[in-house]
């Protein structure tokens, strides 16, 4: 991998492999590990996430897909010890490396945070300073987990930038954040984000703000960084063919748990749980036909109302056996039949 | 499909209408928009919109797609009375000028945004916001047609009893549609309206919009970024770029294929991923699009375009006829390929 070659360069990646390097596990645990996850926010109500557990591997390219509520930016920052003060973990714990985040100390968490997991937010703007020009702020990303001379310090900010296809590259270290283009400023979080060589990407929703042209670009992006760095992906989107486009396996979530996991393109040819397939089938774009629209009108209904997770007090006749996540074939579900809540749509719909 | 020449040269883009209808609800003929700059540019002008034309019949669906900065919500604007155009008219059931309500009547044209949650206000209830276009009925009759336009979208009475924050994202937007519905429009201008919501939502929006069309044969302009909801939903779609319409073409025509490169890139752009086929390699456009002061000599598209030639650069191709009223803006109309399925 070419994230492990880079190592020796990069002060702050020690630490961590020693304690993987001392860790119990005979084999090289995975790079990060969610396990049995619950997370709730201050003020009530159902828990953003539901005893989620999620394993990414060295070199997986991982994609999140599920709608507003879904717990998946949760998910993410659980993944990067940076849940808001509100949100608290009730149980379960993330590892990377197998160590538990929680036990890292301080000085390691800030190594791991920008030096072994970098993040990509959705809203460039809010995501850079808007009183600091690009440049010192890249400077800054550099500076807080490696140490360079002045001149090795400049190529090294200017190389990054021109990686992320930027033009100008002076200019552009002079500019502050409003004076560049969404895209733009897309790509210098992108390069802050790689400039010190992670060995996980956290992108949350990367490219949900930008104009389609400007997303393609932005994903070719990140699939190059990735095969030229061999570092693991995390995307979390609401489109799946987003992540079909840079992801190896895709996980879907729905109201805070996970109800499958699988083989990219295994997964989106055949899945296995309703929603997923759903999810699919709006992703094609087909014409709709007016005449069928009706068939559309419970989704909604069926969305928030539906029942086919464990916790729900009041099940749907259809998913009282709401079946546990299912492991076969290398993909996870909530397995009960596509077909099984089709008709159940459709009875609906009719009514 | 029939061209309507205005005078005499220019092809006005529309359809005599897969319904079998021809009346004409909204003809935009030459929209023009200019805003005058402050600032650092001031005494500048950017043109939004530059000499948009459109046809659109009763129970016709107009799609205008395009990415931000194209003018689309400045032209849905123009034609909703929101703003008045710099030159050029709106005519909507053959009035003009501007279809703008006076204070006491239900709009003609209605128009739904983008964000729902923003557009209902949240001191008042639902049922309080739908029936605001209704200023002139009594209270009772305001009170009933209300609850009847909530039905229709699929909410009940005791929704219309709640506050917006009471209520999901796709409620909010159903109760927007309701609104725009009330006064039996000829006209509804979607600028937007699923693209807040959630891919299972928009469908069922969607859906719920059209089943209404079909019932009373109201005409859409539906303004999106969504190349796919567009084409689901629109009799004939207008791609814009930079203020203009570079292609227009009727719904069944996307499957032959489009024209205009810029149009090919940009659903080449959205259909990332093809069952079957894995990850699809979009085509990838240089930079991005130009500002809209600064227009760059002949065609707009030009210095993104894969396809470009000396002769795009000095001289702005003209709308013309590619066959069965397919307009494309363009001195190299198919020249860039991309499958679709």
């Amino acid at each position: 991998m070419g994230g492990q070659g880079a190592l020796p360069k990069v002060v702050g990646r020690s630490a961590p492999q020693e304690a993987a390097a001392g860790d119990k596990h005979a084999t090289l645990p995975d790079l990060l590990e969610v396990r049995d996850v619950t997370v709730s926010y201050a003020g009530g109500g159902a828990p953003a996430l539901w005893r989620v557990n999620l394993a990414v591997g060295r070199g997986e390219r991982l994609g999140i897909v599920g709608e507003s509520g879904s717990g998946k930016s949760t998910l993410a920052l659980a993944m990067s010890g940076l849940l808001p003060a509100e949100a608290r973990l009730e149980e379960g714990l993330v590892c990377f490396e197998g160590r538990d985040l929680r036990s890292f100390e301080r000085t390691e968490l800030r190594r791991f945070r920008g030096g072994s997991l970098a993040r990509v937010p959705q809203d460039s703007l809010g995501g850079l300073n808007p009183v600091i020009t690009v440049g010192r702020q890249l400077r800054d990303a550099l500076r807080a987990h490696t140490k360079l001379g002045k001149e090795e310090e400049r190529s090294r900010l200017q190389a990054s930038l021109r990686a992320v296809g930027l033009s100008d590259i002076e200019h552009k270290l002079r500019a502050y954040p409003h004076e560049l283009s969404g895209g733009m400023r897309q790509r210098v979080l992108i390069a802050m984000a790689l400039v010190n060589e992670p060995q996980l990407l956290v992108a949350d929703e990367p490219t949900t703000a930008l104009d389609a042209t400007i997303q393609a670009q932005i994903l070719a992006l990140i699939r190059d960084a990735i095969s030229r760095t061999g570092m693991s992906l995390v995307l979390i989107s609401h489109d799946i063919g987003v992540v079909g486009t840079v992801c190896n396996r895709i996980v879907i979530m729905y109201r805070g748990e996970i109800v499958e996991d699988g083989p990219f393109e295994a997964t989106y040819l055949k899945p296995r749980h309703p929603y997923t397939a759903a999810l699919i089938e709006a992703s094609q774009g087909k014409r709709l036909n007016p005449t069928k629209a009706h068939a559309w009108h419970e989704t909604e209904d069926l969305r928030l109302g539906s029942q086919c997770l464990s916790r729900r007090p009041d099940p749907l006749p259809e998913c009282v056996a709401c079946p546990p996540l299912e492991e076969a074939g290398g993909s996870r579900a909530r397995w009960f039949g596509v077909s099984t809540l089709r008709s159940a749509t459709t009875r609906k719909g009719v009514k | 499909m029939e061209l309507i020449s205005l005078d005499g040269s220019d092809a006005l883009p529309g359809s005599t209408g897969v319904s079998g209808s021809t009346r004409a609800v909204i003809e935009a003929q030459h929209l023009v928009k200019d805003y005058r700059l402050r600032g650092r540019a001031s005494g500048r002008r950017l043109r939004a919109v530059d000499d948009v034309s459109l046809v659109c019949r009763s129970g016709e669906t107009v799609g205008v797609v395009g990415e931000s900065g194209c003018g689309k919500t400045t032209l849905g604007r123009m034609i909703a009375g929101l703003i008045n155009p710099t030159s050029g008219s709106v005519r909507v059931n053959s009035d003009l000028p501007s279809p703008r309500a006076g204070p006491r009547t239900p709009g003609k044209v209605q128009i739904v945004f983008q964000n729902p949650a923003e557009s209902l206000d949240p001191r008042k209830r639902i049922i309080t916001s739908v029936a605001e276009p209704l200023v002139r009925s009594t209270r009772k009759i305001r009170f009933e047609l209300a609850s009847a336009a909530l039905g229709t979208v699929g909410l009940d009475e005791k929704i219309g009893m709640r506050y917006p924050h009471q209520l999901s994202g796709g409620q909010q937007q159903r109760a927007c549609i309701a609104r725009a519905i009330i006064g039996e429009p000829s006209v509804i201008v979607l600028d937007e309206a699923v693209s807040a919501l959630d891919v299972l939502l928009q469908r069922d929006v969607l859906g719920l919009l059209l089943d209404l069309q079909r019932r009373r044969r109201a005409s859409y302009v539906f303004i999106s970024h969504d190349m796919a909801a567009v084409v689901a939903v629109s009799t004939y779609i207008m791609v814009m770029y930079l203020g203009r319409i570079v292609e227009v073409l009727e719904s069944p025509q996307v499957a032959r294929g489009m024209l205009h490169p810029y149009s090919v890139a940009l659903q080449s752009a959205e259909l990332l991923y093809s069952p079957g086929k894995g990850p699809r390699s979009p085509i990838l456009l240089r930079g991005e699009a130009p500002s809209a002061i600064d227009r760059p000599r002949g065609c707009r598209f030009a210095g993104r375009c894969p396809v470009a030639e000396d002769c795009c650069r000095s001289e702005e191709p003209p709308l013309t006829d590619h066959g069965d009223g397919h307009l494309v803006a363009c001195y190299r109309p198919g020249a860039l390929q991309w499958e679709v399925r």
